[in-house]
């Protein structure tokens, strides 16, 4: 009677089943990761996929309420969550999807004195007044004029932009007619009073910067990858003129003094490890980094849980005395 | 003596226990393998007669690669001189035949916001074909928007109707799934293929704009239109995507609006101030080489737009415009 034997297995049946071995775990994690890839047509044709929503549901409530004004609704009001944005403004709305977007109310009117024109409001509900001003800032334009009527607004030829607790607001005009101009101030006028009332509206961010030499116009907050950094998120900046020098403001509230200064030291590393360079001088602010990064300077620090600096100075002495009150305001 | 290299015994418990372990792991593998198999999945539909449908080529032969870039205000005079530059539109449209424009509908925006084709100038085209004999001209879009809004509020609708054409206004029975030879994303896909249904010469027409998403929204992105469904999701991808619509069709020419360019803030705009008057109409057989001559409208180059360099490589046209029969000429 013969006896089976356990055959050992030779170095070279190890090796190939190593070999293989290895071969199928690296497939194994490209299917893994390739189920993050879905093609966007295998999404779309599935049954769930195939029922069209409505592009817009229809809201028995106007957008701002016009009863007693010369405005009169043009189209009926339209509501748009995310899912459906993209129906209205398309290819825009990854920002307000990026920023906390919870849903569009959007309605034209018309002046019942001067037809062939009408306004067409956007009331973009963003969930937090941090989450307005930041799509209302990023989206300012150049050529605006702020509107002193309301206490976060500019204007523009045809348009008025506006910034109310949650809400940003986008109020387009079909032309640059001063009725029209005069029907938006209205318009937002009474949404405001409709939301809160306008005397509470406060632009988040307002009171972080000291208020010599800033342009207001040019306060911003970057949500993510702010000056292309990945882990700048949350970034107030503003831009101060002094002697005729433009400089850019950056602050952020990081909730603790440890996470402050964690991203101070992490955002100077980075810099330093692209090539910017230390500059030999006392610095203007107690333990703050001054770079060098080409022909430009950025100071670098941190103040309890705000880390603040100056980006992309091109006069150093100037970027000193803003980083000094900078430093002065954030302790206040 | 036993020898000490020679294989140890197994028994019958040994191996029936070996090959138990054995079968629960190919179990196991088999198990994580159907695990991502999705029973509710589209079943491939590779109907020769619907799913791979081709789209007829609709360039004139005898006229390759010719570009003329129009420079005034008047869009009906800088379309009219552009396609004379070209041998006027007799050389792309015989007597009795149908043309199709394919206009940009997208939203239901007034024409002065720059967002969609200007309703003059669809009229000018229309009157051109029309002039040339053809024996029935068609205007449509698949807009972002409720099309009949869109088609109202911009204007196109009753422009086009003015001067001779019909409109066609999408529903579902015009669309047929599709799939694209080489493509990726467009796989068995909702096209609008029913106005096209008897057409010979289809001409694309759109003005020059920012893009949130792709960086610009040109000729080449304007056969977006034609898609149904739930395209947004064609965003995530939307270089291949262009390149690949670039692969569906080819038109007889482009027209590419750069009296106004949207220089911000597109595809949508808002604000007048958004635009530039750049007082350029390009008017091309190839819309690669449209779209390389309108990115500088733009203020971006070709490298800026990588849709334009994908769309040349399906053999769609060339981005070196100035090596087409190239005229640039001044209106008055």
């Amino acid at each position: 009677m013969q006896t089976a034997f356990q055959k050992q297995p030779g170095h070279a049946e190890t090796r190939i089943s190593i070999i293989i071995l290895a071969v199928l775990v690296v497939v194994a994690g490209w299917v893994y990761l390739r189920q993050y890839h879905t093609n966007p047509a295998v999404v779309a044709l599935r049954p769930e996929s195939q029922i069209f929503a409505s592009s817009a549901d229809i809201t028995p409530a106007a957008v701002v309420d016009t009863t007693g004004s010369d405005l009169i609704p043009f189209s009926p009001p339209e509501h748009f969550g995310p899912d459906t944005l993209y129906e209205k403004i398309n290819g825009r709305a990854d920002l307000y999807l990026s920023s906390g977007y919870i849903s569009l109310n959007a309605q034209r009117f018309t002046l019942q004195s001067a037809a062939g024109n009408w306004i067409e409001v956007f009331a973009y509900d963003m969930g937090t007044p941090e989450n307005a001003f930041s799509v209302y800032s990023m989206q300012r334009r150049d050529a605006a004029t702020s509107d002193r009527s309301l206490p976060d607004a500019y204007r523009t030829e045809n348009a008025l932009f506006m910034v109310h607790g949650q809400f940003y607001l986008e109020l387009i005009g079909t032309n640059a007619d001063d009725m029209l101009n005069e029907a938006m101030g209205t318009l937002a006028r009474r949404f405001a009073e409709s939301h809160a009332g306008a005397s509470k509206a406060k632009a988040p961010g307002q009171d972080l910067f000291p208020t010599q030499d800033l342009d207001t116009t040019t306060r911003q907050l970057i949500t993510a990858n702010a000056f292309g950094y990945e882990m700048l998120d949350h970034i107030y900046t503003a831009q101060y003129l002094i002697d005729g020098t433009r400089l850019t403001v950056f602050v952020s509230d990081r909730q603790t003094p440890e996470a402050a200064s964690a991203l101070a030291d992490n955002f100077s590393q980075t810099l330093i490890t692209f090539g910017a360079t230390a500059v030999d001088i006392k610095p203007p602010v107690a333990n703050a980094s001054v770079l060098q990064f080409f022909d430009t300077y950025e100071i670098i620090f941190s103040h309890g849980p705000y880390v603040a600096g100056v980006h992309e100075a091109v006069d150093l002495n100037h970027a000193k005395i803003m980083a000094k009150r900078l430093a002065e305001h954030l302790k206040q | 003596m036993s020898n000490p290299s020679a294989p140890s015994p197994i028994n019958r418990r040994e191996f029936i226990g070996r090959c138990t372990r054995a079968g629960i792991y190919v179990a196991a593998a088999g198990s994580i393998g159907i695990g991502f198999h999705q029973a509710d999945a589209p079943r491939p539909q590779m109907d020769a007669a619907t799913s791979m449908l081709q789209l007829p080529d609709y360039s004139v032969p005898a006229m390759p690669g010719k570009i003329c870039i129009a420079h005034g205000a008047d869009r009906a005079t800088t379309v009219r001189q552009a396609f004379e530059a070209l041998g006027g539109m007799k050389a792309l449209v015989r007597p009795g035949e149908r043309v199709l424009i394919k206009v940009n509908a997208a939203f239901a925006s007034p024409p002065t916001l720059g967002a969609t084709s200007h309703p003059e100038l669809v009229a000018a085209v229309v009157r051109l074909c029309l002039e040339a004999g053809a024996d029935r001209v068609i205007v449509t879009d698949n807009p972002i928007n409720d099309p009949a809004s869109c088609f109202a509020l911009t204007g196109i609708r009753a422009a086009a109707q003015k001067s001779g054409a019909d409109v066609i206004i999408p529903r579902d029975t015009l669309f047929e799934p599709m799939t694209v030879d080489g493509g990726r994303l467009i796989r068995n896909w909702p096209v609008m293929v029913g106005p096209l249904d008897g057409v010979d010469r289809v001409i694309g027409m759109a003005p020059v704009k920012d893009h949130h998403r792709s960086g610009a929204s040109m000729t080449l992105k304007n056969w977006y239109g034609l898609l149904g469904g739930r395209r947004n999701i064609f965003h995530q991808d939307v270089h291949t995507l262009i390149q690949e619509l670039a692969l569906m069709i080819r038109p007889t020419a482009v027209v590419l609006d750069g009296t106004q360019t949207m220089m911000k803030n597109g595809p949508t705009g808002g604000s007048l101030s958004d635009l530039n008057p750049t007082g350029t109409m390009i008017v091309s057989t190839d819309p690669v080489a449209a779209d390389a001559a309108g990115a500088a409208l733009l203020g971006r180059t070709i490298a800026d737009l990588p849709f334009i360099g994908k769309a040349e490589q399906t053999g769609a046209g060339t981005a070196d415009y100035r090596s087409l029969q190239f005229k640039e000429i001044q209106t008055g």
